[in-house]
C-alpha cells in the first residue's frame, strides 16, 4: 500500500474529500504540481504515515483559499520530516558520491564559510586545491560538502567503487542523476566522492526530502533498497548515450574529513 | 493571489511543460526588468516556490548560491539591473532589520561587479550608522572584485576604529599589494582570529615566498609584528604548501620555530647557533629549540657534543616561567624515540641524563617540579604503546605460564560470585606494582570468563578503605606489624623484601665533622662510600639504620621503622628525636629527596629501581644506605608477608557457617595463588623466552597508566622491563612457586 493510502484514512470523510479536492486542483496549475502530486499519490511509500499526515494536513488547509501559496506552505512542513525514509537495505556502499555544479558549488562555500575564505577567488583556489589533492588543513577538512541532505548516487559493488565510473561527460552525468534541466552544458560538475561515514544512516528519498525540487521520483513497486534517480527525458537533450537510473539516497551533511582525493575530481 | 510578472515571462518562455533550456532561459533572464528583479532577488532569498520554479536547482542544493550562479553569466547590463534591484532589496533589509534578506542581497550582491553595486557596497562599508556585520559582509563583497575597488579605498580604512575591517583590507590587500598588506597585519595590535586570516595569509605567503624580496618582507614583518601575529604567520608556514620552504624567520633565529625535524634540516647549512646567542629568544619558542637540539643528527651523538650540558643548562633557565614537567615529559619521549629507532647508544644516553639532571639542579624551577623525573616518565611513555597487549593476548600469553588452567578457576570465581548473587567485586589497588598488576590480570581474566562486575578502587596501603568506593571486598596488606589472630583472616599470597633506603652522598660526606656521630658509624660511613654492599655484618647493619634514622627520613613504611629501631638500639647517640612519623605520599617523598629537602629516602621497590637505575649507577650523588638483602638479614628471613583479606561485602552481613561467600573466597583465593605463580614464572622465563619478555612488558606499561600519571603512584613506574623483572624475583617472593617447565 502507498503512503497515501494508508494516511488519507486518517481523516474523516469530508477532509478526505477535501484533501483529494486541493491536489487535483494543484495537478492541473502547473508542471510542478503535476509532478509533485503524482509523487505524492499514489507514488511513496517510503515516508512513514506519522510523516505524510502533516503534510496533507497543510494541503487540507487550502481547501477553500487560492492554491498559489500552497506550494510555499508545502515545502516548508517537508523540512520537518526529512531523511525519514528508512535505512537503504544492505550491502551498504562504501563510497558515495555527490555531484554539483562547480560554480554553484564555490557560491555555496562562499556563502557558508565566508569568515574563512572571504572572497570568491579563494574559495576557487580552494576547490582548486581540492580537486589537486593537496592536503587539507584542519578548519577546511571539517567544511560540509552539502548544505541540506546530500543526495548522493554509489556503484553497487562488492568493493569501493567509483560511484561516477558510469558517466560518459556531464551532459551526461547531468541526465543520469536527473540534475536540474540543461544549463550548464560545456561547465563543469564537481564529483564529491567519500567514504560512507558508519554514524550517518543513508536514507531512501522521499516526497518530504525532494520538496519543489524537479526531477524526483519514488521507485517503481519491487525496487526498495534504495531509490532511483530520475533521469532527463531523451526529448530534453540529445545526448550520445542514453541516461540510466542510478541509485539514490540521502544522508544528513557530512565534512569532507572522508573525502577519497583521487576520486573527487571535475567532469567536463 | 496572482502569479508574478516574471512567473508569467517565464511559462511564456517555455516550451510546453518543458522547462527553458540553457539559451531560452539565459534569455528569459535577461528579458526581466527592474521590478521583476527585485521580486525575484525577494522569492530568491525567501526561497518561494516562485523562485524554484525559475532557477529549478537540483535537489539538495542551495537556491541562492545556484541562482547566484546564473547571474555571473549575464551581461552587464542586465547585471547592472540586478544590483539596482539589490540595493532596494538591501536598503528595505536595513530599514525593516530582515536579516535574511539583507544577508541573502548581500550575498548576491558579492557576485555582481558592476560599478553601482560596487558603489552601493561602498557607501554600506563607510556608513557607520549600519551594523558592522552588514559593513563586514559588504567589505568582503568589495574585496571579490579587487580589480575595480581602487587599493586606497581600503588603505584608508581606519583599522584602529574599524578593527572588525582587519580580514577583508588583508582580503583585498593580498590580492592588490601583499607587501602592503603585511604592512598593515604586522602593525595591527588586535587580537585576530587564526582562521579568519588563513587564507588572505596563505595567498600573500604564496605571492612573496617567490622572490627574494618577498621573503625579506615577510622577515620584517615578523620582526615587527605582536606575538599573536607571528604565531599566525608561523601557521601559514606549517601549511603543507609551504612544506618545503624555510620559513624567512627561521635564518634570523638559527633554530626551527616548530617541532618540525624537515624545517630543521633544511637550514641545517646554517650553522645550529645555541639559542643563548640570541638572547630576546621568547620562553615559548625555547622548548621546541631544546626538542630539535635533542631530535637534529647534525650536531652528532650526544656523548660528543662538548657543549651538551652547558646547552642545557642555558636552554632550562631560558625557560622563564613555563612549567617544566610537560617540557621534560616531551624531552624523554624525544629520547625514548631516539632509542627505539637505535639512534642512540647506552654512552649517548648516560652523557645526555647526567647533562638533564645537572641542568635540571641548576635551574630552580626546573629542580622544584623535578624534571627529571618528568623526562623518566616521558621516555617509558614512548614505549608504552607497543608494551601493551591486547586484552586477549595477554589472556593467552597468560595460560602458557600458568601450571593451572587459569580459565577453570577464574570461571569457578564466577560461579561462585553468581552463587551468592554477587555482581560486583571491589578490589583495593594501592600504587604498589603488586596491587596494579593482580588487578590487572586478575580482572583481565575475569572478564575472560565473562564476570564484568571486577572493580578496581584506589587506595592508600594498610586497610581495604579505599579513596572514593569505601571499604574493598578484596585486597591486599602486609601483615608484618599484624598479630596471630589478625594474621589467620587473610591468606599469605607472596612476601615481601623490597625495601631500600638512599641518601644523599654530600649529607653522608658530612657527617664525619658532627661530634655525635658514633665510631661505629664512622667506620660505616668509609666503607658505605665505597659501595652500598661494603660490608653486610650485623654491627654493619646497626650503623646503618642508625644513620638512616639520623636523616630524619619520612617513614612510609611502619614495618620499616620498627625494624631499624631494634637495629639501631645498641648504637649510642640516637634519641627520641629521630623519630618522624609524619608521612607524605611516596612520591612526594621522593620529590622532596631528589628536590635535596630530605637527606635519606625510604623507598619501595620501584622508586628503588629508578635511584637505582638513573641515580645510584653513574653519578653517585646518591648512595643506597640499605637494601633489601640487608632488610632481609634484618627480618632473619622471615620478611613479612602480604596477605590477601576480604571485606566489603564479606563482612556485610557477617558470614554464617557455610556461608556461599566461603567458596567465593576460597575461588579467590586459588585464583590469586596461581596469579602469582605466573607472576614469577614470567619473570623467570624473561630471558629465554619471547612471550615472557612480552608480558613482562606489558605488565611495565600497566604501571604507566594514565590515573597513575595524575594522581596517585605517577613515579611508581620502570624505565626498563628488565627492572620488573627484577621486582618480581627479587623484591617479590610468590608462595607456592611453581616451575612450568
Amino acid at each position: 500500500m502507498n503512503t497515501f493510502d494508508s494516511t488519507i484514512t486518517r481523516f474523516g470523510p469530508r477532509q478526505q474529500a477535501a484533501i483529494r479536492k486541493v491536489l487535483l486542483r494543484w495537478s492541473r496549475e502547473d508542471e510542478l504540481g503535476r509532478e509533485i502530486v503524482r509523487n505524492v499519490n499514489p507514488l511513496e511509500r517510503f515516508l512513514p504515515a506519522d510523516d505524510m499526515k502533516p503534510i496533507l494536513a497543510v494541503v487540507y488547509g487550502f481547501r477553500s483559499k487560492s492554491i498559489t501559496a500552497l506550494p510555499d506552505a508545502y515545502q516548508l512542513e517537508c523540512f520537518n520530516h526529512t531523511r525519514q525514509g528508512g535505512e537503504v537495505s544492505d550491502p551498504k556502499p562504501t563510497f558515495l558520491g555527490r555531484a554539483v555544479e562547480r560554480d554553484a558549488f564555490i557560491g555555496w562555500l562562499y556563502k557558508k564559510y565566508r569568515g574563512y575564505f572571504h572572497t570568491r577567488a579563494f574559495v576557487r583556489d580552494f576547490v582548486r586545491r581540492l580537486l589537486s589533492g593537496d592536503p587539507l588543513t584542519t578548519y577546511e577538512s571539517a567544511i560540509l560538502t552539502s548544505p541540506y541532505s546530500a543526495w548522493v548516487t554509489w556503484e553497487k559493488s562488492p568493493s569501493p567503487t567509483d560511484p561516477f565510473g558510469f558517466a560518459v561527460d556531464a551532459d551526461h552525468l547531468r541526465a543520469c542523476l536527473g540534475l536540474a534541466p540543461p544549463r550548464w552544458h560545456g561547465r563543469p560538475a564537481i564529483l564529491i566522492v567519500y567514504e560512507r561515514n558508519p554514524g550517518l544512516t543513508v536514507h531512501r528519498p522521499t516526497v518530504a526530502d525532494a520538496g519543489l525540487h524537479r526531477f524526483f521520483e519514488p521507485p517503481p513497486i519491487g525496487n526498495d533498497e534504495h531509490g532511483l534517480t530520475k533521469t532527463w527525458p531523451s526529448s530534453l537533450r540529445k545526448l550520445s548515450t542514453a541516461p540510466i537510473p542510478r541509485p539514490e539516497a540521502v544522508h544528513a551533511p557530512d565534512t569532507m574529513e572522508r573525502l577519497v582525493r583521487h576520486l573527487t575530481r571535475e567532469l567536463l | 493571489m496572482k502569479k508574478p510578472a516574471y512567473i508569467r515571462k517565464l511559462r511564456a518562455a517555455s516550451s510546453g511543460r518543458r522547462p527553458p533550456e540553457e539559451d531560452a532561459f539565459l534569455c528569459f533572464l535577461e528579458s526581466l526588468n527592474e521590478s521583476d528583479w527585485e521580486k525575484l532577488i525577494v522569492d530568491i532569498v525567501l526561497q518561494r516556490a516562485d523562485a524554484f520554479e525559475v532557477f529549478l536547482p537540483p535537489r539538495g542544493e542551495d537556491l541562492l548560491s545556484y541562482s547566484t550562479a546564473f547571474l555571473e553569466r549575464l551581461g552587464l547590463p542586465t547585471q547592472t539591473l540586478v544590483g539596482r534591484g539589490l540595493e532596494r532589496v538591501v536598503n528595505e533589509g536595513i530599514r525593516s532589520g530582515e536579516r535574511q534578506l539583507l544577508n541573502g542581497a548581500l550575498f548576491m550582491a558579492s557576485a555582481l561587479p558592476n560599478s553601482a553595486t560596487i558603489e552601493f557596497l561602498s557607501r554600506l562599508v563607510r556608513d557607520p550608522s549600519v551594523d558592522d556585520e552588514i559593513r563586514e559582509e559588504a567589505a568582503d563583497g568589495l574585496a571579490s572584485h579587487p580589480s575595480v575597488v581602487p587599493a586606497n579605498f581600503w588603505t584608508t580604512i581606519d583599522l584602529g576604529q574599524h578593527s572588525f575591517l582587519l580580514p577583508s583590507v588583508l582580503t583585498a590587500l593580498s590580492q592588490l599589494r601583499p607587501t602592503e598588506a603585511l604592512e598593515v597585519l604586522a602593525k595591527t595590535p588586535h587580537r585576530v582570529s587564526p582562521e579568519s586570516l588563513e587564507y588572505p595569509l596563505r595567498m600573500i605567503a604564496r605571492t612573496l615566498v617567490s622572490t627574494g624580496a618577498g621573503l625579506t618582507q615577510l622577515r620584517h614583518a615578523y620582526r615587527t609584528a605582536t606575538e599573536d601575529i607571528r604565531k599566525v604567520l608561523r601557521g601559514i608556514f606549517d601549511l603543507a604548501e609551504f612544506g618545503s620552504i624555510t620559513a624567512p624567520w627561521a635564518e634570523e633565529m638559527s633554530v626551527s620555530l616548530v617541532s618540525s625535524p624537515s624545517l630543521l634540516v633544511s637550514t641545517g647549512e646554517k650553522a645550529f647557533a645555541l639559542p643563548m646567542q640570541i638572547k630576546t629568544l621568547s620562553p615559548s619558542l625555547v622548548g621546541p629549540c631544546i626538542e630539535d637540539y635533542f631530535k637534529t643528527p647534525l650536531l652528532g651523538p650526544f656523548e660528543e657534543r662538548e657543549q651538551l650540558k652547558e646547552y642545557l643548562t642555558e636552554t632550562f633557565q631560558m625557560l622563564d616561567g613555563l612549567p617544566r614537567g610537560p617540557i621534560g615529559q616531551k624531552l624523554g619521549q624525544i629520547l625514548g624515540e631516539k632509542r627505539s629507532n637505535h639512534e642512540v647508544t647506552e654512552q649517548g644516553v648516560h652523557a645526555l641524563w647526567t647533562a638533564v639532571k645537572d641542568a635540571a639542579a641548576s635551574d630552580p624551577p626546573s629542580k622544584d617540579s623535578v624534571l627529571p623525573l618528568h623526562f623518566l616518565r616521558g621516555q617509558a611513555e614512548y614505549f608504552e604503546p607497543t608494551w601493551n597487549l591486547r586484552e586477549v593476548e595477554l589472556v593467552r600469553l597468560l595460560y602458557l605460564f600458568a601450571n593451572r588452567d587459569l580459565a577453570e578457576l577464574a570461571s569457578r570465581v564466577r560461579s561462585a560470585a553468581e552463587m551468592c548473587e554477587i555482581r560486583e567485586l571491589t578490589n583495593a589497588v594501592s600504587q604498589f606494582h603488586e596491587d596494579r598488576i593482580f588487578a590487572t590480570v586478575i580482572g583481565t581474566l575475569l572478564k575472560n570468563s565473562k564476570f564484568f562486575g571486577w572493580v578496581n578502587a584506589s587506595r592508600g596501603w594498610g586497610s581495604l578503605h579505599t579513596y572514593d568506593s569505601g571499604e574493598a571486598d578484596v585486597g591486599f596488606r602486609n601483615d608484618f606489624l599484624m598479630s596471630a589472630d589478625e594474621k589467620k583472616l587473610g591468606v599469605p599470597v607472596y612476601r615481601f623484601w623490597g625495601y631500600h633506603v638512599f641518601a644523599h652522598r654530600a649529607w653522608v660526606e658530612g657527617l664525619p665533622s658532627d661530634p655525635e656521630v658514633p665510631e661505629e658509624v664512622l667506620l660505616t660511613i668509609g666503607q658505605l662510600l665505597q659501595g652500598p654492599n661494603s660490608g653486610s655484618s650485623p654491627k654493619n647493619l646497626a650503623a646503618r639504620s642508625w644513620l638512616v634514622l639520623r636523616g630524619y627520613p619520612r617513614i612510609g613504611f611502619p614495618e620499616v621503622d620498627r625494624l631499624l629501631r631494634v637495629q639501631a638500639k645498641g648504637v649510642n647517640g640516637l634519641s627520641r628525636r629521630n623519630m618522624t612519623h609524619r608521612m607524605l605520599p611516596y612520591d612526594e617523598e621522593l620529590e622532596l629527596f631528589l628536590r635535596g629537602e630530605s637527606n635519606v629516602f625510604i623507598g619501595g621497590a620501584v622508586h628503588a629501581r629508578l635511584l637505582r637505575r638513573w641515580w645510584c649507577s653513574d653519578s653517585h650523588t646518591i648512595v643506597q644506605l640499605l637494601d633489601s638483602d640487608h632488610f632481609r638479614a634484618m627480618m632473619a628471613g622471615r620478611g613479612p608477608q602480604n596477605r590477601l583479606f576480604f571485606g566489603g561485602q564479606f563482612n556485610q552481613p557477617p558470614m554464617r557457617p557455610a556461608d556461599p561467600r566461603e567458596k567465593l573466597q576460597a575461588a579467590l583465593i586459588e585464583l590469586y595463588l596461581e596469579v602469582g605463580s605466573v607472576l614469577k614464572n614470567v619473570a623467570v622465563a624473561y630471558a629465554r623466552d619471547a612471550n615472557a619478555r612480552r608480558v613482562i612488558e606489558h605488565f611495565s606499561a600497566t604501571l604507566l597508566s594514565d590515573e597513575a600519571r595524575d594522581r596517585r603512584g605517577k613515579w611508581a613506574f620502570v624505565t626498563e622491563p628488565s627492572d620488573m623483572v627484577g621486582l618480581l624475583t627479587q623484591d617479590d617472593e610468590f608462595l607456592s612457586p611453581r616451575t612450568h617447565r
